[in-house]
Parts: C-alpha cells; sequence; structure tokens
C-alpha cells in the first residue's frame, strides 16, 4: 500500500500490552499515545502501534453485525477491540524494541479487572498530562522568552556601561551574579516539569479508576502545593478543578 | 508544633491562602483566611495582647520595642528628620564599632535613605564604613546616581552574596528602604482607588464607615471568582473586617478621612513585614537563629523606624493622602538638592525592587511558612498545616 493511502486511513495510534494481546490506550495524536507509553514504561512495557482503518477492518465487521453496538467510530470500536481481543496485525512504531510488525495474540478471553483498569488509567492519564503538561510547558516557553529579553537587556547594558565608566571589577561582578540568577530561575520550571514526570512515572495504573484520578490529583498537586511559586497557581487551580 | 506559632516574628499568610482555599473552616476562620485572599498586604497580623483583634495563633507577642509610638504632632520637615537619622545611625556604628551595609535598589526610598548619609557624613569616613548591597538592576534604575555616587566610591556587593545571620548583625548594621513606601507616601491600595475620583476619600472617616464597608465588600465581590479571589466569601466579611480594624487600631480615632484611616491600616499591617525582608530573602540558612538581642540592635537601627518618622507621618495625613499621584515630592526633593538631577525627580514613577521570587528554587525548597520566636524558619509540611486548620477552626474571631 502507498505511503498516502495508508496515511488517509490512518485513525491514531495505540498502545498494546505486552504480551500483545489487549490493545490499552488509543489516541488520535501520536505524541499523546508516544508521551503515555514513555510515562507508563516504568510499570511494564506497552507497545506503540500505529492504526488504519484497514486494520481494524476485522473489528469494523463484527461491530457492525451487532445490533445493539452504537454507530461506529474510531473510538468505540477501540473499546469493542479492547473487550474482544482478537489477532490485529499492526506496525511496530517504538524503539528500542525494533519489529517491523506485531500481531495481536487471539485470546477470545474477556480482560482482567486490572487490565481494563489500565485501559480507564491510561486515558485518564492522557488527558490530564496533557493539560498539565501542556501549562508547563507554556510557562517554560514564557520564562525562556522573558529570559532571553532580559538576558539581551542584561547584556546590552552591561555593553554601556562598560564604554561609559571607568573600568572596575564591580560591573563585570554585578552582572555575572544577576545573569546567573536569571537563568537559575529558568532552571525552576523544567525542576517542575521533572518532578511531575517522576510522579506520573512512579504510579500504579492497575488500581481502581476513582482512587487512580485522585491519587494523580494529589501527586500532581503535591508537586506544585510543596513548592509554590506564582507560576505554579495556575496548575494547582486547574488540578483542584478536577 | 503549636508551640511553633507562639511568639512568631511572622507567617507566611501568602501561602496558607493556596493551602486553604477549599478548607471548611467556621465562620471566623473562613473570615479570617479571607482577608489574606482581599487584602494582599496584610501579611502582619499582630496586635498588642490588650487589645481586641486576636490572631487564631493567640495574640500578638511582639517584644515591647516593636510596638508603635505613640501619637505626637511634630513640625520638623522630612528633610530635617532624614539628617538627623542618617547622622543618628552613624555615630552608633561608631560608638559600637559597626560597619554599615546599605541595600540600594536605585529606587527612591534606597536613594533617599543614601543620600541622607553621603550629605551629611564626611567623605573618608564613608570610604571606610560603608558597603553598598545592590544589583545591576541598581544600576539600570538610577544610573546616574550609581555613577556619580557609588561607582568606585563604594565598596559594592551583590545582594545575592549578602547572607543575613546573627554573626553578621554582630558587627554590621544592615539597612534598607522600607517601611517608607507605607510611611511616606500614599500606600498603593486598589480597594478604594474607585473612590479617588469623586473626591469620596476625602470625606470624613467616622460617617461614612459604611462607604468603606460597602467599598471593601464590592472590591471584593466584583474580583470574586477571579484570579485569586477564587476562594468563596461569606456575607458580612467586610463589616466583620472593617469593625474589628476600628477596634484593633487605637489610631483610627484620629483618622480624618476615608483615605487616611485606610492608610493607618496600611502602616499598622505592612509596615513590620516590610522592614523584616532582609530576613526572608537574604539568608543561606532559616535554621540559623537570632538572637533577641541582635533582633532589637536591628530593630533599633532600621532606618526608616523611629518616633519622627512616625510622626511627621502622622501629622501629614491629610496632605499625603490627597493627591495619590503625587508620588514622595519631599524625597525627590531631598534627592535632588544633592544630584540636581530634574530627570530623576520628575520622572521617577513607582516599580517593585528587584524581584524577589528571582531565587524561586531558594525559596521554593527554603521559604518557610512561619518564623519562630528566634527567627528559625519552619517549612510547610503536612502535620504543619494540620495544626494551622485546627487552629482555625478553634478560632472565635
Amino acid at each position: 500500500m502507498k505511503n498516502s493511502v495508508k496515511r488517509m486511513n490512518l485513525i491514531g495510534f495505540a498502545l498494546v500490552s505486552s504480551n500483545r494481546n489487549r490493545i490499552l490506550f488509543f489516541n488520535k495524536d501520536y505524541e499523546v499515545t508516544k508521551r503515555l507509553q514513555l510515562y507508563y514504561m516504568r510499570n511494564d512495557l506497552l507497545y506503540l502501534a500505529p492504526l488504519d482503518r484497514f486494520m481494524l477492518q476485522k473489528h469494523l465487521l463484527a461491530f457492525r453485525q451487532d445490533p445493539s453496538l452504537p454507530e461506529f467510530n474510531e473510538q468505540n470500536c477501540m473499546e469493542f477491540t479492547l473487550n474482544n481481543a482478537t489477532i490485529l496485525p499492526v506496525e511496530m512504531d517504538v524503539a528500542p524494541f525494533r519489529f517491523s510488525r506485531i500481531q495481536i495474540d487471539t485470546t477470545l478471553s474477556k480482560p482482567k479487572p486490572e487490565e481494563y483498569n489500565i485501559h480507564l488509567n491510561l486515558q485518564h492519564a492522557s488527558t490530564v498530562i496533557e493539560e498539565v503538561e501542556e501549562l508547563v510547558d507554556r510557562r517554560i516557553q514564557h520564562a525562556m522568552d522573558d529570559a532571553q529579553y532580559i538576558l539581551k537587556g542584561y547584556e546590552m547594558f552591561h555593553k554601556f556601561c562598560r564604554e561609559n565608566l571607568t573600568a572596575g571589577e564591580s560591573i563585570d561582578y554585578m552582572f555575572k551574579k544577576d545573569i546567573e540568577d536569571e537563568l537559575q530561575f529558568k532552571n525552576t520550571f523544567l525542576d517542575i516539569k521533572r518532578n511531575i514526570t517522576e510522579k506520573i512515572m512512579g504510579l500504579d495504573y492497575t488500581i481502581d479508576p476513582t482512587l487512580f484520578r485522585e491519587q494523580l490529583k494529589q501527586d500532581i498537586l503535591s508537586v506544585h502545593e510543596t513548592n509554590p511559586n506564582k507560576y505554579s497557581d495556575m496548575i494547582t487551580k486547574r488540578m483542584h478543578t478536577l | 508544633m503549636r508551640e511553633i506559632f507562639q511568639n512568631n516574628r511572622l507567617v507566611d499568610n501568602g501561602s496558607l491562602k493556596l493551602y486553604l482555599r477549599d478548607q471548611n473552616l467556621n465562620k471566623y476562620g473562613d473570615y479570617w483566611v479571607y482577608s489574606f485572599w482581599a487584602i494582599p498586604y496584610l501579611n502582619d497580623i499582630r496586635t498588642r495582647s490588650d487589645l481586641p483583634f486576636t490572631t487564631p495563633w493567640g495574640c500578638d507577642q511582639h517584644p515591647e520595642f516593636m510596638r508603635l509610638p505613640k501619637l505626637k504632632f511634630t513640625d520638623m520637615s522630612l528633610s530635617d528628620i532624614l539628617d538627623k537619622r542618617a547622622i543618628e545611625i552613624h555615630q552608633r556604628a561608631v560608638t559600637d564599632n559597626k560597619k554599615i551595609y546599605i541595600m540600594f535598589s536605585g529606587g527612591i526610598d534606597s536613594t533617599t535613605l543614601l543620600t541622607a548619609f553621603i550629605k551629611n557624613i564626611p567623605a573618608q569616613e564613608l570610604d571606610d564604613r560603608y558597603t553598598i548591597i545592590m544589583s545591576a538592576n541598581s544600576i539600570a534604575e538610577n544610573y546616574y546616581f550609581y555613577k556619580n555616587y557609588i561607582h568606585n566610591k563604594f565598596r559594592t556587593i551583590n545582594w545575592l552574596d549578602l547572607d543575613v545571620t546573627q554573626n553578621l548583625l554582630k558587627d554590621t548594621i544592615v539597612l534598607h528602604g522600607d517601611p517608607a513606601n507605607a510611611l511616606l507616601s500614599v500606600p498603593t491600595v486598589n480597594v478604594i482607588t474607585s473612590l479617588v475620583e469623586d473626591g469620596e476619600h476625602l470625606k470624613p472617616f467616622r460617617p461614612n464607615v459604611g462607604t468603606v464597608i460597602d467599598t471593601l465588600e464590592s472590591f471584593v465581590l466584583k474580583s470574586r471568582g477571579r484570579g485569586v479571589f477564587g476562594y468563596g466569601v461569606r456575607e458580612g466579611w467586610a463589616e466583620w473586617y472593617v469593625s474589628k480594624m476600628i477596634d484593633a487600631i487605637p489610631q483610627y480615632e484620629h483618622a480624618t478621612s476615608v483615605a487616611a484611616f485606610w492608610w493607618w491600616h496600611y502602616i499598622n499591617f505592612k509596615w513590620h513585614g516590610s522592614m523584616l525582608r532582609p530576613f526572608f530573602f537574604t539568608r543561606s540558612s532559616v535554621q540559623d537563629p537570632v538572637s533577641e538581642e541582635e533582633f532589637k540592635y536591628y530593630y533599633d537601627t532600621c532606618f526608616y523606624i523611629n518616633n519622627d518618622f512616625h510622626h511627621w507621618s502622622y501629622s501629614n495625613i491629610d496632605r499625603i493622602v490627597r493627591t495619590p499621584s503625587d508620588y514622595k515630592p519631599e524625597m525627590r526633593d531631598y534627592i535632588y538638592e544633592l544630584t540636581h538631577d530634574d530627570l530623576y525627580r520628575k520622572h521617577k514613577g513607582f516599580k517593585a525592587s528587584r524581584r524577589t521570587n528571582l531565587n524561586a528554587q531558594q525559596i521554593s525548597t527554603d521559604m518557610p511558612l512561619v518564623y519562630d520566636k528566634n527567627w528559625v524558619g519552619h517549612p510547610r509540611s503536612n502535620e504543619m498545616m494540620k495544626t494551622v486548620i485546627e487552629l482555625l477552626n478553634e478560632y472565635k474571631g
């Protein structure tokens, strides 16, 4: 099949369980799926696989044969897939496991409760992670822009002082200290991001979804509320509404 | 845990509000917490223990030397007070054989302070004893002053290298521009801004207590649900708050106008916190105690804290509050007499000093929730927050 046709029929990306008999997560966005896969890796290995309509054809047929099911869309088809594991040949995307293709095994068994929990928890985590990280990223970007602007200002004014004041080490020292501090300030945001990542990676995805939601909320809040600064306030507020 | 709050030097109400947003406290606990949200500068709630305005963590235990001076009118000019204060502190440094560090941001308050020493102390004595604590931003804020009066004339230290410890305080007097903003200018209070346009802020205070309450209530309600005011206020908070203030602060008897009332309110609840700033942002460790003796010395030599400044302030309230846009004219003139820098005198605007959250990493890991009586900082923790909530639940207003 031509790549262009493949792209047209691509419906999104899945995370497939390590024994390759379940699709545990599906999202249209590669970045979301990829990031979640990386977060989850501390718990277990999940394969990331791109899915297109042809790959779901079998499910599609099964889906249509069942009149009790709602109208077909990708999401409920994936739900159906989760609950009715069957052969699903998919292409592997993810390093470091360099298979070119992967096949989801047929088990015909109902998923175990913890598998279903993983599925729901991954879905919830993906939403929260995206939102929180977007906020943090926006803040980092803002701080970076701000820092660049400020550093440029320091540079220009330092040059001016050197040209207009008699030489003295004190000028260079003043600027050096302030610039170091400016950079340290910027690094604070990266620390927040690192801390959130640590927390998310350490979560138990097999637990009850209600418990998981609360745990995720508390863990992210703990990063911000034990280290509050004005930039984390918006994240804290958002988490309180979840 | 509770003993930490007894005789404490300061509780960081600013971060408490973040934690207590969703806590369901009793009516008075909620009122109290809401005060943090509505009045941003309410960072130092203390009164004398014989007055009715108590805090959830017990009544004020400020030492006697920190009380506000008794009211008195003075005819002294601000210029004379500044000269007198600089000479007094210099002589004390000579007598006690101490160095003097002056924190200079380039703003009006710290420039006025430094000007007072340059005007009144012989140059050779300035060389030996004085050091300027500053940053590159100070140069940017008042370049001509730096160029003509500091550069190659004083030893300079970047404020990030200043470490206020008990040892430093033993042989050094640390001076800074706080709380001149509270004492010598119109406080930057947006709560009563809506009254200024029609001159309502100059109406007599007593018959217009209702206006103050309504203004405060509407300010709060207008802000409700936005920004920091997401926290739900209980009805009647403004009335409770204003009546508590009137009971707590005897100077309100002398408040001649609505603005003057707010001015006293500002003085009472801002000045302590602001004059203590070197203890928050320029200590490498908040675990090292500072003795009462050293703290008293620090307090006694705090430049803008003395009876003369308070009396001048009180004597000039009506004039100060009349034109909020005319910002610190006497201080501008005082600096101008030395520098003849008309640009600075005419155009210097309000600008917060170097941002204190620049050391965010340090603040996030080290900034305490409460400083106990020995100036040892205690960080936020679950146990600490539990204690705060208990104290607030027990609080009866």
